[in-house]
């Protein structure tokens, strides 16, 4: 039962993750396609933006670890 | 959340202090930090690398403050570096990333967060208070406002610390599956974990930089807005 949890807490906040991931990297791409010369900015931005969705995956990471021990 | 064995055993009163291997790592990390800026000091290499990471730090970070800038270049040149040698130090055989353990970034985050109100407290005074609702919403809203602000000035630590720690600590469990994979797959398999071992860690590298940046980038934010209530 446990390791159920634990699968599901990873796929749950992977599905929403991956999601939010693909908005982010589909508008910095139309974003660098419209403005080409700001891609050095853009690619700064992009990358705090996927930190800090990064962190929400791993945050379920966490528990379901916690789950599994 | 990980408890590491105690190294030496140290008592003050009835209170134990025990020195972990995380605190043993913050030790080395402080130092490296120390020695490594003194002796960048004293070559042209050095300086001109000094130079850069003074242009990244006040470009990235400082330019919030409006006041006092050079103080809080210190404190983010600071958190910068440390968070980002305990990030690294996870790397090093024999060591343990400190960031990978609850009791440091919680410590760490908590430090912002005093420190971000009480810079509010001595900027503004009591009107402190009232800089957390923004200004310009109706006056019946505020209430409800005001509890929802609060709620979300108490989870910055705790987002904050959470953030670090996951980063680093779900890094490790990752190597150490793959480290795993290796001692468990048949000899001629064994190279696919290897690589998978090697390109994490060069992810955990590209990691640990995001995540110090990161660290450093909210703690500026939080601090410059309750120092200028810009809202």
């Amino acid at each position: 039962m446990e390791s159920i949890g634990a699968g599901l807490a990873i796929a749950i906040a992977a599905l929403g993750v991956s999601v939010s991931l693909a908005v982010v990297y589909y508008k910095t791409l139309d974003s660098i396609v419209r403005q080409p010369d700001l891609l050095g900015a853009f690619r700064v931005l992009m990358f705090i933006g996927f930190a800090f969705i990064e962190a929400i995956a791993l945050y379920a990471l966490v528990v379901s670890f916690t789950i599994l021990n | 959340m990980s408890s590491s064995e105690v190294l030496i055993p140290f008592q003050i009163g009835a209170i134990p202090f025990p020195v972990t291997k995380p605190i043993v790592v913050m030790w080395c990390v402080s130092l490296t930090i120390m020695v490594g800026l003194f002796l960048a000091n004293r070559t042209k290499l050095g300086r001109g690398m000094l130079v850069l990471l003074y242009d990244f730090i006040s470009q990235s970070f400082a330019s919030s403050f409006k006041t006092n800038r050079k103080i809080w270049f210190s404190f983010l040149v600071t958190t910068f570096l440390f968070v980002l040698g305990c990030n690294l130090s996870g790397l090093v055989p024999l060591s343990e990333a400190p960031t990978s353990s609850l009791s440091v970034t919680a410590g760490l985050a908590l430090l912002v967060f005093v420190i971000s109100h009480a810079v509010g407290v001595v900027c503004h005074g009591p009107a402190h208070i009232k800089h957390i609702v923004p200004s310009g919403i109706p006056m019946v809203m505020v209430p409800f406002m005001f509890v929802l602000e609060l709620i979300s000035q108490l989870a910055r630590p705790l987002s904050l610390s959470i953030r670090l720690f996951a980063n680093l600590f779900a890094g490790h469990q990752v190597l150490l599956i793959f480290l795993g994979l290796i001692a468990s797959a048949a000899p001629f398999l064994k190279l696919l974990p290897f690589a998978g071992v090697v390109l994490l860690s060069m992810f955990e590298i590209f990691v640990s930089f995001i995540q110090a940046f990161i660290f450093t980038y909210l703690a500026s934010f939080y601090i410059s807005d309750a120092a200028h209530g810009a809202h």
